[in-house]
């Protein structure tokens, strides 16, 4: 279990000897510190095919795969179509780009991230009243919705989509140079993931909890659920365009498939594996699914199959995925009954499923 | 819009309707049961018709021939689909819905792998039952027999879910299942076994409407993501939890896509998308659903 | 009882899935010489939607290689192809490019789709690795959105649509009246339009009577196959088009079948090939139509197609289609550009490719040198009719359309009038 989920064990209250800072604040800082130290190196390494755009690709992924996980993972909210948000932010910057010739790369940036807020402020606000599973369809209408606008209409390219996007300056920054583009996402990510920090351990993120483990009685406590809805809502749609406005400063087109239903699945996915409701979940999540799509599509031209194996055996046996894995492993070695049985907070049981 | 226009517009959405309603039947009852929205039913679909397709061949067959084949592929698909409830899917019926989702959905990927490891990536097609290959003529529309037959085939369907459901004591037992699976267990009724039979009869009709597409559809490994979005559809709009809300839902889609065709052709891919968002914003338990899907998730 | 746990459960299902299937399949590519290979990126559809047509580019290209090979290689050494599945997406395409030009692969080829060419042109020229397009068609990346490092050794939707229209005016008479059943996106549109321009040069009072736009991957057609039927009624000799292609072709003929939609009236089918018309035969829904693609085996009367089909035939046992012609037509434009460079530098091969001649199955072939497109001698149309055969099916016309008749003078950097 990672820093973030609302779990308080024995253990994360030891504290290290001379240290203002639990045994496990002191992990998770060096495994950030690692984490990150590995990933500035990653363009003087040379263990991969074209590892800086490789790991360009994954850090946009974590972002994405991030914002999702707020709705998700912390709040609740299953969403099935958070490609639309992201393909927003793709679009903007490729409208912008090549439609309006506009090559301010920090206007695109901040316009990508803008579109992709506004329009999960205005399907937030009619769909956030939906709870459960009549939100995920919701999302996933809305979601199929936009595929389909993008994929139809000849301003937006149909379905050869918008090329010629092209990274340019901002003030003395040169970002057409990939490893330069690297270090200026690496810089965004980790901001934007320290803002997700932040919310997620503010009491926002305590309200997102409460409304996840129980809006009703959340409502009762007086708190405007439906307004906190809406506002991670937007959040996350927010935080998905800007992971998207990158990703078109990085693959420098916009297709229809940047909002289909398969880049809706991917980020669920990656958080799954990783372990949904964590912060460091999602984050492990992309990187390994990413390295483990690379790696099966060279081998065998049945991936897909094995995603699928390897998604069905996480759930059944793993629930709560890498880092659920992980806390379960620990509690195990500790001979105890991992706490609340075998299930992880956030998956809470629901009888009611079953009347 | 001419009064011919109409005609065919009518009778092209019913049958469109009563095909989406062929798809979407199985997922409607499982929910009913369940509880659950099993979005493996689209690999069951996709299996389905490959089955048949293996079973029967490309030449035509009789209709006898290819109603055996069809059940053949039916029962082939449930007897897999209650080895994968009873070995896998009862395990995490307690979890969240995203885990179920999630759960059903890559068995999807799985079941693409497999039909691609054992048919290849070709596309495959069969050929309409022999004196199905044409069609006939009403009010001066031309529609194609297979699209009446499939009609058939739904309303026997619906008449035999019906007679299942409440006629028989098997559909007695599910009923009390579908109320209340705690109290029908705490009785004494067996509901792993009741969850595996619905489970499976759910693949079976999945099985069932992959083999009736399987003479107008090119099989391919990614069929079971093709109708999928708009099964989804229809059971919701319908009422998940209710059979004759999945047909007047699929008939009412099928009636709009149509109609758009002829007049807003443009809007035509929208339509079942809209129609998925106006029932769930203003009728959440579908038009004749009882359950609010609100209600299902805390 | 106790309960089986679910990881056993898992396993055995996972296995027993597998062994019912009779296993993975593995598959790097071959190609090892004693000398240091030439190596080439092949970018095909391994999987998707689209991995019929790269099962049919991997066996095209396959051959051209292992036929280079026997006769010594090129310049002494073997061609080796190196495989990547582009599954049809244009991010794919990008990654793979870029892990191409890592592994010191400078030039590619494959691309099955407009969108992944247009995707991976601005990659490749800052990548300086050469594009071969085989499959993609779109006029633009010849046109309007030109670079230097894009070739294409196969022929544009520009030419394909304008040699149909001709054949089929050539040989089914001068038919005035047309509709379309096209795919409701670019592609779809800028064909029917290049279609409909080249008509009105064809013949006199050319005339629409209806066009339909079914969406991408429909699954099912039939409101746009009676609209378009209904729309048809009154104009018994009206031709129709149709630039559907693999999946979205098979579903609409089948449907379209019962009512006899396309029945007694010519009709064109653009980009189809015979790998769709195979399973359609198989089910006895073939119609009667002419077919774009450019090869035809029988069509060509030279030694490089002799040879091709023999040495095809000989491998797979079947007769070649036009997807393996133009994959291994992409192949030997590589071999026969490093032979005229004399070496295997980038620069030095691009400068041979441009205005380059050679023998290809369709005949004597040239890469102009101002917008890098192939100029073929002639391309072949063929016509096929329902028959009593094992297949279903018989090719009852051929014919070839000379290039230079249905080809629009160069236009980099701007959009071609025909596509106005």
């Amino acid at each position: 279990m990672a820093v973030g989920t609302e779990a308080v064990t024995p253990t994360a209250k030891r504290r290290v000897r001379g240290l203002p800072l639990s045994l496990r604040q002191v992990a998770t800082l060096a495994g950030v510190l690692i984490l990150v130290g590995f990933l500035a190196l990653v363009p003087t390494l040379n263990f991969t095919q074209d590892n800086v755009f490789f790991w360009n690709e994954i850090l946009i992924f974590v972002l994405f795969a991030s914002s999702l996980n707020l709705l998700i993972g912390y709040t609740g909210m299953v969403s099935f179509g958070h490609a639309a948000y992201y393909g927003a932010g793709v679009y903007a910057v490729g409208v912008m780009v090549s439609k309006w010739g506009q090559d301010m790369m920090l206007v695109g940036l901040l316009f990508g991230t803008a579109v992709g807020g506004l329009l999960a402020l205005v399907v937030g606000a009619l769909i956030v009243r939906a709870a459960g599973l009549a939100f995920a369809i919701l999302t996933l209408a809305f979601g199929q919705l936009a595929f389909t606008f993008v994929y139809q209409r000849n301003y937006l390219g149909g379905e050869n989509g918008l090329a010629g996007i092209l990274r340019g300056t901002i003030g003395p920054l040169d970002l057409g140079p990939l490893n330069n583009y690297y270090y200026f996402t690496l810089v965004i990510v980790f901001i934007a993931m320290m803002g997700i920090w932040l919310v997620v351990n503010s009491p926002l993120g305590l309200a997102m909890k409460s409304i996840r483990e129980d809006a009703g009685r959340t409502q009762f406590l007086g708190m405007r659920v439906r307004l906190y809805k809406l506002a991670v809502f937007t959040l996350a749609g927010t935080l998905a365009g800007l992971a998207g406005s990158l990703r078109a400063y990085h693959n420098l087109f916009a297709t229809p498939e940047e909002l289909g239903l398969i880049r809706s699945a991917e980020p669920i996915i990656m958080s799954i594996i990783g372990g949904m409701g964590t912060f460091f979940g999602p984050v492990l999540g992309a990187i390994g699914y990413m390295w483990l799509e690379n790696w099966l599509q060279a081998y065998t031209s049945t991936w897909i199959m094995w995603i699928g194996i390897l998604l069905v055996a996480v759930i059944l046996v793993f629930p709560g995925g890498l880092l659920g894995g992980l806390s379960r492993l620990r509690q195990v070695l500790r001979s105890r009954r991992p706490r609340g049985g075998w299930r992880l907070p956030w998956q809470k049981l629901h009888s009611d499923s079953m009347d | 819009m001419t009064f011919d226009e109409l005609v065919i517009v009518t009778v092209n959405g019913i049958s469109f309707g009563f095909l989406l309603f062929l798809v979407a039947v199985g997922l409607s009852l499982v929910f009913g049961v369940m509880g659950i929205l099993n979005l493996a039913h689209g690999a069951f679909f996709m299996l389905g018709a490959y089955l048949a397709y293996e079973f029967g061949g490309a030449a035509a067959l009789s209709l006898p021939l290819f109603i055996l084949v069809m059940i053949g592929s039916g029962l082939v698909t449930a007897a897999i689909a209650a080895v994968l409830e009873a070995a896998l899917f009862r395990r995490i019926y307690y979890r969240e819905h995203l885990e179920i989702l999630v759960f059903a959905f890559a068995l999807i990927f799985v079941a693409e792998g497999a039909v691609r490891l054992q048919w290849g990536p070709n596309p495959l097609i069969m050929s309409y039952p022999e004196g199905f290959a044409s069609s006939v003529s009403i009010f001066g529309a031309p529609v194609p027999e297979w699209s009446l037959l499939i009609i058939v085939a739904g309303l026997v369907i619906l008449a035999g879910l019906a007679f299942l459901l409440f006629r028989t004591r098997i559909g007695y037992v599910i009923r009390a299942v579908a109320e209340d699976s705690h109290m029908a267990g705490a009785l004494g009724l067996n509901v792993g076994l009741v969850f595996t039979g619905v489970f499976a009869l759910g693949a079976l009709l999945a099985a069932i409407g992959g083999s009736l597409v399987a003479p107008t559809l090119a099989l391919t490994p990614q069929l079971g993501l093709l109708f999928l979005v708009q099964a989804f559809a229809v059971v919701v709009v319908g009422g998940l939890d209710s059979i004759p809300g999945s047909l007047v839902a699929a008939i009412i889609l099928g009636l709009a896509n149509s109609f758009l065709v002829f007049t807003f052709s443009g809007w035509a891919p929208y339509s079942f998308y809209l129609g998925l968002i106006v029932v769930l914003l203003l009728r959440p338990q579908g038009i004749l659903g009882s359950r609010e899907l609100t209600k299902q998730v805390g | 009882m106790r309960r089986i746990p679910a990881l056993v459960m898992l396993v055995v299902l996972v296995s027993a899935v597998l062994a019912a299937c009779g296993g993975g399949q593995g598959g790097a590519p071959g190609g090892a010489g004693t000398d240091e290979p030439i190596r080439i990126g092949v970018l095909a559809p391994l999987t998707g939607a689209q991995s019929t047509l790269g099962q049919e580019e991997k066996r095209g290209a396959d051959l051209a290689a292992k036929m280079l090979n026997e006769d010594g290689g090129v310049l002494g050494r073997p061609i080796e192809l190196v495989y990547r599945d582009g599954q049809g997406s244009p991010a794919e395409a990008v990654q793979i490019v870029r892990d191409f030009a890592n592994e010191d692969i400078n030039f590619t080829l494959g691309y099955v789709s407009s969108a992944q060419c247009l995707a991976v042109t601005p990659v490749a020229e800052q990548l300086g690795v050469l594009v071969m397009s085989s499959y993609c068609q779109t006029t633009k990346v010849t046109g309007s959105e030109f670079t230097e490092n894009f070739f294409r050794a196969t022929t544009s939707a520009e030419m394909l649509t304008r040699a149909g229209a001709q054949a089929i005016v050539q040989e089914d008479g001068d038919i005035a009246e047309w509709s379309s059943i096209s795919p409701d996106y670019e592609y779809g549109h800028i064909t029917w339009t290049i279609f409909k321009n080249q008509m009105e040069l064809l013949v006199d009072g050319f005339e629409v009577v209806g066009e339909v736009w079914p969406p991408f991957q429909a699954a099912s057609f039939s409101d746009h196959i009676t609209k378009l039927n209904n729309s048809l009624s009154g104009h018994d000799q009206a031709g129709i088009f149709s630039s559907l292609y693999s999946g979205d072709m098979i579903n609409m003929l089948s449907q379209a079948a019962p009512i006899g939609l396309v029945e007694g009236h010519p009709f064109l089918m653009l980009g189809t090939d015979l790998d769709a018309i195979r399973p359609l035969g198989q089910a006895g829904n073939v119609p009667t139509a002419w077919i774009s693609v450019a090869y035809y085996h029988e069509a060509f009367d030279n030694p490089v197609n002799t040879e091709f089909v023999k040495a095809f035939q000989a491998e797979y046992g079947v007769v070649p289609i036009g997807y393996n012609a133009t994959a291994f037509m992409s192949v030997t434009a590589y071999a026969a550009a490093i032979e005229k460079a004399g070496s295997t530098e980038v620069q030095a091969v691009h400068d041979a490719l441009e205005g380059l001649t050679w023998q290809t199955p369709l005949g004597e072939t040239t890469i102009r040198a101002e917008d890098h497109q192939a100029m073929f001698e002639s391309l072949a149309m063929f016509k096929i009719a329902p028959a009593d055969n094992e297949q279903g099916f018989e090719v009852t016309d051929v014919i070839t359309i000379p290039g230079q008749d249905v080809s629009s003078p160069p236009h980099p950097g701007e959009v071609g009038e025909f596509s106005q």
